[in-house]
């Protein structure tokens, strides 16, 4: 999910522990943001520090204004020939790069493996924004738009689409020699591991316990790293929840996607609803002046049905009901190809479209209805569990 | 018959206002200066100069982003969408640009109209909820904003793990640094008026102007851009998808930032973009236009509700010292007046734009920034050291100031070039700091011998913000950064965090 769906969750859990609650109002601490800063962590982990650490065994840099994707394809084939020979657990790691065209514009290009054919295909597109929208008349010549190269060894690669690089930093392939001979195809191998675990979620909050005495810190801390695991849990990319006694990710739930804005929406919209719940219920304790007698009236369960649950019911009919009409439709930017820009600075907007959203892939199967369920049900047991005993911490 | 004649004055507000925004570096606090200039010159009731305001207001929202788009002079609300509004210029679209944002705006109002009729019942249950809360709603903001701000490296090609840690970190620090810069400002600024008491007011001048338009128009003269032949046409590429994500996500984020205090249009527009995953040139200039309404007149609009009456922003605060709405029919005629002045101005922008887009080209562009560059330095110096405001002593001070560095800055631009080639930095500098000795001493000779410390004084603010404003467009970090991090303390006072921050650097 986005960055903001992430702080907001781990905001919203942090205001059902009473005592940092009124502490914030009484302008006693500000620990009550923890929970947000915690709650973004794994990502700030995985895209500020683990990402640069990745070891780079190979990398793919071609020159945007002389692309050659026969070279590119051929190189990851070799790749992939070069871990077919390596023993059994050991991973060789690819980096792919963008390329950057001007302050706005990139030069997009795309890699497959066709697993039927045993080859890798490499696509050059055109010229796209940062967000991702394509020039109309960038597109290259046909003779200049394809490279294919075949490789030996079985590739397991269960995402089988291609794999687009565009703006910002490219992804990372991972090739790792399987026990049964066999090569997998392991999506940006940095992300989403130990940084993504519960296993660092419980040493953050063991921290600050000692560190302050206070165990509501340690309690805010590991509620806001849960909240941020569980919700890409939710979706596609899982997560390594038990490094490092796991070595890999396991599969994502399938329940949501981490790009969609009507998922990323209802999430911080219900997190800020939940929060004025808090609000409402602990404010008691500084003033009554400051309470809604309705909102205390409704109780828990009517107030999410009503504020959050019916509303968002009928957004997502008309949002999932437009998206269906619309379905296969894509926007294009009406841009010529040009890199000059006025004033010479960087988008803002690079700064809100983030990257993540990139990387939301099937690498996994769908797990089983079951895991599905039990995934809502355990954030539904969160959830009771912060309505009944959140007013005691 | 009295209704209409408030309205006639909101309608004349939009046209000062309107025409006055197409001035580079013109703020919408300099438009309550001209209200009251106005005010004092015509027999008027107070209700009557409100409408002014607001009609000022609107005008210079909607008809400034033709500033914003033609001569790439962005503030803290139009900075989110320079550069798609930019880049449209440089292909050639710029009125089409122009013309986009400007339905951002118009949305902005029609959604403000459609939340009228729930807002005393919606705005006092938030105001009644957040009220003890604020403090950390906005330092939380803050935390997230630095916190999620993306390397900017794009794939470092860095050989060691180091290298690349190192790369990637070179914006963040760099954002994190102008945050931090821009706070001590802020310490110092908001403790010690660097500006005599009765200027005290114009001390945010200096300090936005450096953030914001002067490097920027620093940036555009090193540029060296051409702006090319514009199409002037009927048509704008916008689809619906792109209109309903764009204009929801600019109005929400205009009405947060306008709701908390502090909190400007440009984070309060992240926030939403984040939000709601704005994405795409299009809704970015359409959320960029519908935020920067919702922001100002939403401000504004708080004051008018009923049963809620809050001063937020500037506006709304100088506004509820003069006049305080007391019966439901003036919200009614406050939105009336929104209702027509949105749809006159954005009729003004699509007529100016027109006009605009058709000479913009014949114009040097770089003859433009310099300008630009001095009349907006002009107006701090105009507006700091001026000992008193005579109006017409005002405009004088500003354009002779703006003539001289006009004059200066080019004869430093042809200096540069020989100089460096003849006698190398040491001498250009000398003759840079001599230009500015002369610039001053004749500006004292001429105006204002009492005002011209604080004059200086400014001057100094003006070039330390600008060095700030100059760290995002040189290591591609946030620009939001700056007037965070300049409000920080604001926000740390009312966690009663401040004092001991403030004994602590000594000012005090």
């Amino acid at each position: 999910m986005r960055g903001l769906t992430h702080f907001m969750m781990g905001m919203m859990v942090a205001t059902f522990f009473k005592s940092l609650m009124v502490g914030a109002a009484m302008q006693d601490s500000l620990l009550i943001i923890l929970g947000g800063v915690f709650g973004l962590l794994p990502d700030t982990l995985d895209f500020k520090f683990l990402v640069y650490v990745e070891p780079q065994d190979a990398v793919i840099d071609p020159d945007p204004h002389n692309m050659n994707p026969q070279d590119i394809a051929e190189k990851i084939a070799a790749e992939i020939n070069h871990t077919d020979q390596m023993e059994p657990g050991k991973m060789r790691r690819l980096q792919t790069h963008t390329l950057k065209l001007g302050p706005d514009l990139w030069q997009s290009y795309s890699i497959n493996f066709n697993k039927a054919k045993r080859q890798v295909e490499v696509k050059v597109g055109p010229h796209v924004t940062m967000s991702g929208m394509p020039a109309f008349g960038t597109e290259p010549p046909t003779d200049k738009a394809f490279g294919v190269a075949r490789y030996n060894p079985k590739l397991i690669d269960v995402y089988g689409r291609a794999t687009e690089v565009k703006g910002f930093s490219g992804p990372s392939f991972g090739f790792l020699k399987r026990k049964d001979g066999a090569v997998e195809v392991v999506f940006i191998p940095f992300h989403r591991r130990s940084g993504h675990s519960m296993t660092m979620g419980f040493v953050f909050a063991l921290i600050g316990w000692l560190l302050t005495g206070v165990w509501q810190v340690g309690g805010v801390i590991l509620a806001g790293w849960t909240m941020h695991i569980a919700l890409d849990s939710f979706g596609h990319l899982g997560n390594n929840l038990f490094w490092p006694v796991m070595k890999q990710r396991t599969s994502g739930l399938y329940l949501v996607s981490a790009s969609n804005p009507y998922w990323n929406a209802f999430a911080i919209y219900s997190c800020i609803a939940l929060i004025f719940w808090n609000m409402n219920m602990y404010n008691a304790s500084v003033s009554p002046a400051y309470t809604v007698a309705w909102m205390t009236s409704l109780g828990p369960a009517l107030y999410i049905l009503s504020v959050i649950l019916i509303p968002w019911s009928i957004l997502g009919a008309i949002y999932f009901t437009y998206r269906k009409k619309t379905k296969g439709q894509r926007s294009y930017e009406l841009f010529a190809s040009t890199t000059e820009v006025a004033g010479a600075a960087e988008p803002e907007s690079a700064g809100i479209v983030e990257q993540e959203h990139y990387y939301e892939v099937d690498e996994k199967q769908k797990p089983s209805m079951f895991w599905r369920a039990l995934g809502i049900g355990i954030l539904i047991v969160i959830m009771v569990i912060l309505f009944a005993y959140g007013p005691t911490w | 018959m009295e209704t209409l004649i408030y309205l006639i004055y909101s309608m004349i507000g939009v046209l000062v206002g309107g025409l006055f925004s197409v001035l580079p570096g013109m703020h919408v606090l300099n438009f309550v200066g001209i209200g009251v200039f106005i005010y004092l010159a015509l027999p008027l009731d107070v209700l009557a100069l409100t409408m002014i305001f607001l009609g000022m207001l609107i005008g210079y929202i909607v008809v400034g982003l033709i500033q914003t788009t033609y001569m790439g002079l962005p503030d803290d609300s139009t900075r989110y969408f320079a550069f798609p509004n930019q880049k449209l210029l440089m292909y050639g679209r710029g009125h089409e640009a122009v013309v986009v944002a400007g339905i951002g705006a118009v949305s902005a109002a029609l959604m403000l109209m459609m939340l009228a009729p729930l807002s005393s019942t919606i705005f006092p249950i938030f105001r009644r909820l957040t009220t003890p809360h604020l403090h950390w709603i906005l330092i939380g903001t803050v935390t997230y904003l630095l916190q999620s701000e993306w390397p900017k490296d794009w794939g470092s090609r860095a050989k060691t793990r180091f290298g690349r840690l190192k790369d990637g970190w070179a914006s963040l620090s760099a954002g994190w640094a102008v945050f931090f810069l821009s706070m001590m400002m802020g310490f110092i600024i908001m403790n010690i008026s660097i500006l005599a008491p009765q200027r005290a007011f114009q001390n945010l001048m200096p300090v936005v102007v450096g953030f914001f338009g002067v490097s920027y128009m620093l940036m555009n003269l090193i540029s060296r851009a051409k702006i090319p032949e514009q199409k002037v046409g009927n048509d704008i590429y916008m689809k619906k998808m792109d209109f309903l994500r764009g204009s929801s996500s600019g109005f929400l984020g205009g009405m947060f930032a306008a709701f908390e205090p502090v909190v400007t249009a440009g984070p309060g527009m992240k926030l939403s973009a984040h939000a709601t995953g704005t994405s795409g040139d299009s809704q970015f200039m359409i959320s960029g236009g519908a935020g920067r309404f919702a922001y100002y007149v939403g401000g504004f609009f708080f004051l008018w509700v009923p049963l809620l009456h809050l001063t937020r922003k500037a506006l709304g605060m100088i506004t509820s010292l003069m006049y305080q709405p007391t019966v439901e029919s003036e919200f009614w005629l406050f939105m009336a007046a929104i209702a027509m002045g949105t749809a006159f101005s954005f009729i003004l922008l699509v007529f100016l734009s027109k006009r605009i887009a058709k000479v913009i080209t014949k114009i040097n562009f770089q003859m433009l920034s310099l300008i630009l560059l001095s009349v907006i330095i002009g107006l701090v110096w105009g507006f700091s050291a001026t000992s008193d405001y005579n109006p017409l002593l005002l405009v004088a001070t500003i354009l002779i100031t703006a003539g001289l560095l006009f004059v200066g800055f080019n004869a430093l631009l042809r200096l540069i070039d020989h100089l460096r080639r003849r006698s190398g930095w040491p001498i250009y500098l000398l003759a840079v700091i001599g230009m500015v000795l002369l610039f001053f001493a004749v500006e004292t000779l001429l105006l204002q011998p009492g005002g011209v410390i604080e004059g200086i004084r400014a001057m100094i603010i003006l070039t330390i913000a600008t060095g700030i404003g100059l760290m995002p467009l040189t290591f591609r970090t946030m620009w939001t950064n700056t007037l965070l991090g300049y409000f920080f303390p604001l926000m740390l006072n009312m966690a009663g965090l401040s004092a001991g921050i403030v004994v602590t650097l000594g000012v005090y």
